[in-house]
């Protein structure tokens, strides 16, 4: 454990923010219309911080995560707002930085872990070809220092680093893929990880010890990290924080607890309400009517008014914003006390 | 009776409207058209020129000569018109017998399997090994390639075996997807099941193929012809280039719009047919339409 | 009589050295209006045994009935009310559906085929009832749509329109709500459940995903499958609050929940190797033995375990530990 310790970079628990987004925009242009991905976020990640983002098809949590590190494809556009990210004092406007120092603040200070899927991997190159690609190509050149960390790296994540540098990609199970990917992202001690989907298609074991090497890294390595999924029970297992998104939007932020038992926002709420638990009795289940709205043509007023109980007039014509609806707990909701009503007349409590 | 004909008119309608959605297509879809009037009714209008005229030898385009004169004097517009249609023929036939052999016996290679699929297969791999051109030499000694119709169907005979190993492997991939499993399980029968699930998702294959097995054929028919291993008579475009090649029409000013109409008037076909693919690809794969 | 029952079914794939044995020695009946599930993860032959009780595999071995008789050796006609009579519902709404066809050719195909209607009317009435069954409403609008104008739930509720065109009894439903929104799949679920209801309707509901298997089988029964058999069974409750098997056990203290206090709360149960057997390579004896934390030496890697009955329901294929109950949480 100490061993492990000593490995990765001195991520003390500092205080600070490393990462803010303020009224964030992201378009899509296509031919048939401007798709509106992501719409006016505003975020502050903390030092040691894990924050999910959950969403389903449609809600900006993916293109969001890619506009952080700038990888969006060339059709999309950050129409609006500012990323701005922290480390020992300095502050960087992501979204002006060249193509150079782009490449510097990539991988080196904020890397990103891909759903393992095979092609995420080069098939024809080995691990270490992979590994080493990365490091110089953002300037590291040393390839014995490169090896070196790299096999610490393998072997953090609880490989069998030997083996695994030389293999190549498809000689590999999921969760050996995903294990790489995660030591590839932490190459070049970068200070965020941003996680798009990283159990989706693994089995539920193979989940199971990815998830936990997840915490390892939050809890002993104090990374600061940025979960993007469909998936509840992964924010449950990981995240301090909860952003729940729809439309391109967040349209609620609270700690943990605060998300899966005082939820303020109908969406929200219809999400816990619509997923099973294994463990315990029998839990009625609720779906959420409708489907996700048309980003080329949403709705007018709150994009999720169609679809909520909740809904009156002015629903209809305004979009709330973010507003307090507790301590650090924030929701975008004209009814959120409705909301609070109903769940005081039918409690979310802990299955446990 | 009246019912059927309107029905007709209105899907023939909805297909000209789907087409449409694709401008390049459609564009290349008129071109066919106005090739296919030019090349079939235009002779009925333009007639041919066989005049010698010793004094209008190689007139640059002009009001009387809309595309000027070849080497003696007669009329290339009308040399052009009169030109098309057994190119366009030969391409059709080709094109057609090829796509037919491919598109059937590459569907039951990958859909049947097993032993079926190893004796089509091999039968295509030896047919693919036949060096084509010193095949029609031989065959032009032997037979009189004049005819157009039986100079379609040897090129026809011997331009399937690429497309037949593309269709079968669309086939073999079609035949794993889930809802070829359903039809199955639905019992809707293996006939349905070729032509109705799987032939129809493969559409965009067969229709470029079809499009690039009458490229092919009008090329080797003019190389034919270039060569002078088919002696055809008349004026075709390809003994238009034949002619005016042989002749050194592309040394001269004046002459090069003799050798230039033809290969223009085979580009243009070659071009069309290409594009016009476009808009049936739309029609076929209604995916593809947008704003539909 | 059991509506559908397979003994002692296999099926190995590929030969030599490349010899897969997918589906190892299966037993299970399913009584007429019943829910099974089958759950496991990848590679444990839930999908392929579907197919077999589907009818759209072979297996090499063991038999397959249905209302009693063997399936491979029913005679034309009574193959084609079986093959009517069991429908397949699909995990991929983008492919389970031809990109070619309307909504509506999708539907009727079927229908007009084994003249379940009096002509196109007749077809078109019939098609617009089920699309309703399956709350795909308004029906007119769908009609004329192509899949790819469809979201993924609504492609998934086609999927069973066209299914129940023929009025099976029988539906297997492989991960058939995987790939759709979480929001969504509750309905899905809830149509399911319906058409069992109202027009008993039985169902084989194959799924990686043990809290949906719990949910929907709730009043039915699991079976739990590692590496082409079967390691425990039983009605639903008793093998979810009281899983005895090691893997079973495994699993449901893997899965991680949606509540963090009981995720916080749920007993970590550590098995001794990361390391998933290739099915081309299985381990002897109890194949979960290599990663098993109750691993007994000369004893699990040497006698395969057989499907044991125990007085509270269900089997258990564990001779070690199917009589010891645990705590799934702390």
């Amino acid at each position: 454990m100490s061993e492990s310790q000593q490995v990765i970079l001195n991520h003390e628990a500092g205080s600070g923010v490393p990462l803010t987004l303020r009224n964030v925009s992201i378009v899509y242009r296509t031919r048939k219309g401007e798709v509106q991905a992501v719409r006016d976020v505003s975020l502050d990640l903390h030092a040691g911080e894990s924050i999910a983002l959950i969403g389903e098809s449609g809600s900006g949590k993916t293109t969001l995560g890619l506009g952080i590190v700038r990888l969006l494809v060339k059709s999309a556009e950050v129409t609006a707002g500012e990323i701005t990210y922290r480390r020992d004092g300095k502050e960087i406007g992501v979204l002006a930085l060249n193509k150079n120092a782009l490449r510097e603040f990539r991988w080196k200070e904020c890397s990103m872990v891909f759903q393992s899927a095979l092609n995420a991997f080069n098939p024809v190159i080995r691990i270490w070809d992979q590994m080493r690609d990365t490091a110089q190509s953002h300037g590291w050149k040393d390839k014995k220092a490169i090896r070196q960390r790299s096999l610490e790296l393998l072997r953090f994540v609880q490989l069998d680093a030997d083996r695994v540098i030389d293999a190549y990609p498809h000689e590999l199970s999921g969760g050996m893929r995903q294990r790489v990917l995660i030591a590839l992202s932490l190459l070049l001690d970068p200070q965020v990880l941003i996680l798009d989907e990283p159990t989706t298609a693994l089995d539920i074991l193979t989940q199971r010890t990815i998830i936990d090497l997840l915490r390892k890294l939050k809890d002993e390595q104090h990374f600061t990290m940025i979960f993007i999924s469909h998936d509840l029970a992964i924010a449950a297992e990981l995240a301090d924080r909860i952003a729940t998104m729809y439309a391109g939007r967040i349209v609620e932020l609270g700690s943990s607890d605060d998300i899966f038992y005082r939820p303020r926002h109908p969406y929200t709420l219809g999400l816990i309400r619509a997923v099973p638990k294994v463990v315990g009795d029998f839990q009625e289940l609720f779906s959420i009517p409708g489907s996700p709205p048309d980003l080329i043509d949403l709705p007018s007023g709150c994009k999720f008014h169609p679809r909520c109980p909740y809904a009156t007039d002015r629903c209809r014509e305004e979009e709330p914003d973010l507003e307090t609806v507790g301590p650090d707990h924030m929701a975008a909701c004209w009814h959120w006390q409705d909301v609070e009503k109903e769940l005081q007349t039918k409690p979310l409590h802990s299955v446990a | 009776m009246g019912s059927v004909f309107l029905g007709a008119v209105q899907s023939i309608g909805a297909t000209l409207r789907i087409m449409s959605y694709n401008k390049v297509g459609f564009a290349g879809f008129i071109a066919v058209l106005f090739l296919l009037f030019m090349t079939f009714i235009g002779p009925f209008f333009v007639p041919l020129d066989t005049k010698t005229k010793v004094d209008q030898i190689y007139q640059p385009p002009s009001a009387q000569h809309w595309m000027g004169t070849d080497h003696q004097g007669r009329d290339i517009f009308s040399q052009i018109v009169n030109g098309g249609k057994d190119v366009i023929i030969v391409a059709v036939v080709a094109g057609a017998l090829s796509t037919l052999i491919a598109v059937t016996f590459g569907t039951l290679a990958g859909f049947a399997g097993g032993q079926v699929d190893a004796i089509i297969i091999s039968i295509t791999d030896i047919v693919l090994t036949i060096p084509q051109l010193p095949l029609l030499l031989v065959l032009a000694a032997l037979i009189k390639l004049n005819n157009i119709f039986y100079l379609g169907l040897i090129l026809g005979a011997l331009g399937w075996p690429s497309l037949l190993r593309a269709v079968r492997s669309q086939a073999l991939s079609l035949k794993q997807r889930d809802f070829v499993e359903a039809a199955r399980a639905l019992d809707l029968g293996t006939m349905h099941i070729i032509f109705r699930e799987i032939v129809p998702n493969m559409m965009t294959y067969i229709i470029i193929s079809f499009a690039l097995a009458m490229t092919g054929a009008i090329y080797a028919q003019v190389a034919l012809v270039l060569f002078g291993l088919v002696p055809f008579s008349g004026s075709n475009w390809g003994v238009m280039l034949s002619l005016a090649w042989v002749r050194g029409a592309i040394y001269f000013k004046d002459s090069i719009w003799y050798i230039m109409m033809p290969v223009a008037a085979i580009v243009v076909l070659q071009l069309s047919i290409v594009t016009m693919t476009r808009s049936l690809e739309l029609v076929f794969n209604p995916r593809l339409r947008s704003g539909a | 009589m059991a509506l559908i029952e397979l003994k002692n079914v296999s099926r190995t794939f590929g030969k030599g050295d490349e010899r897969v044995v997918a589906v190892d020695n299966v037993s299970f009946a399913i009584d007429e209006g019943e829910v099974l599930c089958l759950v496991g993860e990848s590679g444990c032959g839930k999908s392929t045994t579907g197919k077999i009780v589907a009818g759209l595999l072979e297996p090499t071995r063991g038999q397959v009935l249905f209302d009693g008789q063997d399936i491979s050796k029913l005679d034309k006609d009574s193959f084609r009310r079986y093959r009517h009579a069991v429908q397949i519902i699909h995990q991929d709404p983008y492919a389970s559906l031809n990109p070619t066809q309307t909504v509506r050719q999708i539907i009727t195909r079927p229908l007009l085929r084994h003249h379940k209607v009096s002509g196109r009317d007749g077809a078109e009435k019939r098609a617009i009832e089920l699309l309703e069954i399956v709350d795909l409403t308004p029906a007119h609008d769908f009609m004329d749509k192509y899949p790819h104008q469809l979201s993924g739930g609504q492609r998934q509720r086609v999927s069973v329109a066209r299914a129940l065109t023929v009025e099976p009894r029988f539906i297997v439903a492989d991960e058939a709500v995987s790939m759709v929104d979480v929001s969504i799949r509750v309905s899905l679920l809830n149509m399911l459940s319906r058409l069992q209801e109202e027009f008993n309707v039985t169902f084989l509901f194959i799924t990686h995903d043990l809290a949906l298997a719990k949910y929907f089988a709730w009043e039915g029964r699991i079976s739990v499958m590692y590496l082409g058999r079967i390691v425990e069974d039983g009605p639903t409750r008793r093998v979810v609050m009281d899983p005895r098997h090691p893997y079973t056990q495994a699993l449901l203290s893997a899965v991680p929940e949606a509540d963090p206090e009981l995720a916080r709360r749920k007993k970590r149960i550590q098995l001794r190797s990361a390391d998933i057997p290739s099915l081309l390579d299985l381990p002897p004896g109890c194949t979960f033995h290599p990663r098993c934390p109750y691993f007994v030496e000369g004893r699990c890697d040497a006698e395969v375990p057989l499907l044991a009955g125990i007085p509270e329901g269900g089997r258990v294929a564990c001779p070690v530990r199917k009589d010891v109950s645990i705590q799934l949480v702390e």
